[in-house]
């Protein structure tokens, strides 16, 4: 699954990243293959999503989230 | 002259300066775009009020 | 011996900022990087009788030349050279932080480590083997709590010790160095490369990190706890009206305006009669007399009975900023600014809006897109701006004296409105659809440094004070000159005087507003030289002594009908569609001046001062029409 898809509270391990103008910024901030991923929650309108990671929180949009797969951990 | 010419001039001469200090404030401000807060270390507001060059040189 | 160069690099919210003001103090400058308008910011200090200069490079999470920011610092550690760069990094946030460093390991920067923020590394129950991480590197590690003195103290110690020659990259790191050649070599595919190197350099920190640190047990941190509460999805909306309103309340209503009755009937009471009297003691000429009295003091005065609420106001957005809830907020308003069609990070600057519009102007440079940046530069004029305050207390202290603090609030929510609106309006007409992106880190939370918020208070407040002191002063000046003469010579009409005449001219557009008098028109004229001058030109024009409020009833209603008195005069619907003009007109010139700098274009200074006219003009006259029509 995407991690648009992941629920607040889920830990997942990410799988791969699809192309995008993004990819290479979220691998520097360290999103990459094996990075385990803590949902945190999504904004009151749904969108932008929270996410812990390497020690630190990060919030993306659902647009971008989806481009990253991931797995349960 | 009266004591109170000179108090006058001396005033006016005062405010004049203000004024002057004023319309120049108000000059830089839309011609350069600085603000009141320009030469402090949370203002961002400042890009070219004041350059320090850094070189080693 | 020569000046010892330092340049300070490191990832954003590390600190380094607060780095930066201990080490140099008020010896600092910020200028410009050539080319891009990124601050930079210089210091100065000296220690040990040596002379150090810091330059603060912009916060960077890598160095890939993708942003100004990062090129610019690529570009000065490579080609300056600097004798000390230090990096500095938030210990309880070392993995990401890693990645910047070994970037500059790899194009052989040499490094001192900066572990900052160790108070709250070790709170949180990390434990750093400090030595083995130095040994891994192969660079000096020094651990720091930002805003100690010790800590600055010990960094001057290694600044001024150290011999950058001394050390050399460690064996891992030229490991490392080689296998990155390597794969540059043999992959063909840039992308292909760039991400396997990104891969790489996990990887080695993975490895330094799980030789060097130990992680506390996996707990909620505090931070997350309360963004459980701040941030969840039912309550965080409410609640970040809820905060904002309470510092309306406070700076209105608790603190703020009893500060400024105090100021204002010292002004009234004291400094008046003082001035009056004395003047007339030393046989001073009425004119001069007249034009201390009746445009200076009331101009400059009125003006500064607002400094308590203007600095109230800065320090509770000031405060909130330190606590890192600002990235909330960011995070909470993305979906609605996009819907507005504005970017969430957008907000930041925004709401510095609400202090001053200039810096909100400059704050756009941060936004990604052209078109993000535009939008935002041209509706931050409709927010209610320190300047514009007085006067939306003025009216709303006399006008509405039961509910001035909600009057006033609702002036400000009339231009967050306004701002939304004209941004999904220039969306759908003015620029073309572009994507923008959104990534934002969100902080641990913390409480500010007491010393720092009050530091920025003053900062953003002292601007007032010296706007006061000179352009008002000059306005002041200027209109008491204008109303008190005309080209006959002096008169004691002020109703013939040179500004009567220029304001009737701008009056006549506001025939339907039911504001139209030459004083308003003066008035408006004035503000857009300073939004404050709305208020002074008030107070010398319409003789309006004690601005404010609920103190002095008897007062209050004296000015209330002075200002009621004159043809065309304010009635509350008057005042309240007058204020809604004020607050969506023409902004003041030197934000204009400032919108000329970031877009460099006369014809985008030209659109924002008349549409921005055009639309409060618009809304005004609906709020009076409308209002009459309801029976006010």
């Amino acid at each position: 699954m995407t991690l648009k898809e992941a629920k607040a509270g889920m830990t997942v391990k990410v799988v791969s990243l699809e192309h995008s103008d993004l990819k290479q910024r979220l691998m520097s901030l360290g999103l990459i293959k094996g990075t385990v991923i803590k949902v945190l929650r999504s904004a009151p309108l749904g969108d932008p999503m929270a996410i812990s990671l390497r020690a630190y929180n990060l919030s993306l949009r659902l647009a971008d989230a989806d481009k990253i797969k991931v797995e349960v951990v | 002259m009266t004591s109170g010419d000179v108090a006058t001039y001396v005033i006016a001469a005062v405010i004049l300066v203000v004024f002057g200090i004023g319309a120049r404030k108000i000059y830089r401000n839309f011609f350069r775009g600085e603000s009141e807060c320009c030469g402090s270390d949370n203002c961002s507001s400042c890009s070219s009020c004041s350059s320090g060059h850094t070189k080693k040189s | 011996m020569a000046v010892l160069a330092v340049a300070l690099t490191g990832n954003p919210n590390t600190g380094k900022s607060t780095i930066f003001n201990e080490l140099t103090g008020a010896r600092q400058k910020i200028g410009n990087w050539p080319g891009v308008t990124v601050d930079k910011k210089v210091g100065y200090t000296n220690y040990r009788e040596r002379a150090i200069s810091v330059v603060d490079l912009p916060g960077t999470y890598s160095v890939d030349a993708r942003s100004p920011e990062e090129k610019i610092v690529l570009d000065y550690l490579s080609q300056e050279k600097p004798d000390i760069v230090v990096d500095v990094v938030d210990a309880s946030n070392m993995e990401r932080n890693l990645f910047l460093t070994i970037q500059l390991l790899e194009k052989r920067i040499a490094l001192i480590l900066d572990l900052n923020m160790m108070d709250e590394a070790q709170k949180q129950g990390y434990k750093i083997n400090v030595k083995k991480l130095g040994e891994m590197l192969g660079m000096p590690v020094v651990e720091t709590v930002g805003r100690s003195k010790q800590s600055t103290k010990k960094l001057l110690d290694v600044f001024t010790a150290t011999v950058m020659s001394d050390y050399k990259n460690s064996e891992l790191i030229e490991l490392h160095i080689s296998k990155v050649n390597d794969i540059l070599e043999k992959t063909i595919d840039k992308e292909e490369a760039e991400e396997k190197i990104i891969a790489l350099r996990y990887e080695l920190i993975d490895q330094i990190i799980s030789s060097t640190v130990v992680r506390p047990t996996a707990t909620t941190s505090v931070s997350e706890k309360i963004d459980r509460v701040l941030a969840n999805s039912f309550i965080a909306l409410p609640l970040l009206l809820v905060l904002v309103y309470a510092v309306f309340q406070i700076t209105f209503t608790w603190i703020g305006q009893p500060l400024a009755d105090g100021i204002d009937d010292f002004i009234g009471d004291v400094l008046t009669p003082w001035a009056s009297d004395g003047l007339a003691a030393l046989g001073v000429a009425d004119w001069l007399q007249s034009l201390v009295v009746d445009g200076i003091i009331a101009g400059v005065g009125s003006v500064l009975t607002f400094v308590p609420l203007i600095f109230t106001l800065f320090f509770c957005l000031s405060f909130l900023d330190g606590t890192g809830y600002m990235a909330r907020v960011a995070f909470i308003m993305d979906p609605i600014m996009r819907r507005a069609g504005l970017s969430g990070k957008g907000v930041m600057p925004l709401i510095m809006g609400f202090g001053c519009g200039v810096p909100a102007i400059m704050g756009a440079k941060a936004l990604d897109s052209e078109k993000d940046r535009m939008i935002s530069i041209l509706v931050t004029p409709f927010l209610t701006c320190g300047a514009k305050l007085p006067i939306m207390a003025l009216f709303a202290a006399l006008f509405f004296p039961d509910n001035a603090a909600d009057v006033v609030f609702c002036m400000y929510i009339v231009g967050v409105v306004m701002a939304i609106c004209m941004a999904k309006l220039l969306n759908v007409t003015t620029f073309k659809d572009e994507k923008a992106t959104f990534l934002l880190e969100l902080p641990p939370y913390r409480l500010p440094a007491m010393k720092n918020v009050l530091l920025e208070t003053w900062d953003k407040g002292k601007g007032y004070l010296i706007k006061a002191g000179t352009i008002i002063f000059a306005m002041s000046v200027l209109i008491w000159v204008l109303s008190n003469y005309n080209f006959a010579g002096p008169t004691d009409d002020m109703g013939e005087s040179i500004l009567a005449s220029l304001g009737s001219a701008v009056s006549v557009l506001f025939t339907f507003h039911g504001f139209a008098n030459w004083e308003n028109g003066a008035a408006i004229i004035t503000g857009i030289l300073a939004k404050e001058s709305v208020v002074s030109t008030i107070g010398v024009l319409y003789g309006v002594t004690d601005i404010s409020t609920a103190k002095d009833a008897e007062a209050a209603t004296e000015n209330a009908v002075k200002l009621a008195g004159s043809m065309g005069g304010f009635t509350a619907l008057s005042a309240l569609s007058f204020m809604v003009f004020s607050q969506l007109y023409t902004p003041c010139i030197t934000a204009l001046g400032t919108i000329k700098k970031e877009t460099g274009k006369w014809k985008w200074v030209a659109f924002a001062a008349i549409y921005t006219f055009v639309a409060a003009w618009i809304v005004s006259l609906l709020v009076y029409q409308i209002g009459s029509l309801l029976g006010y």
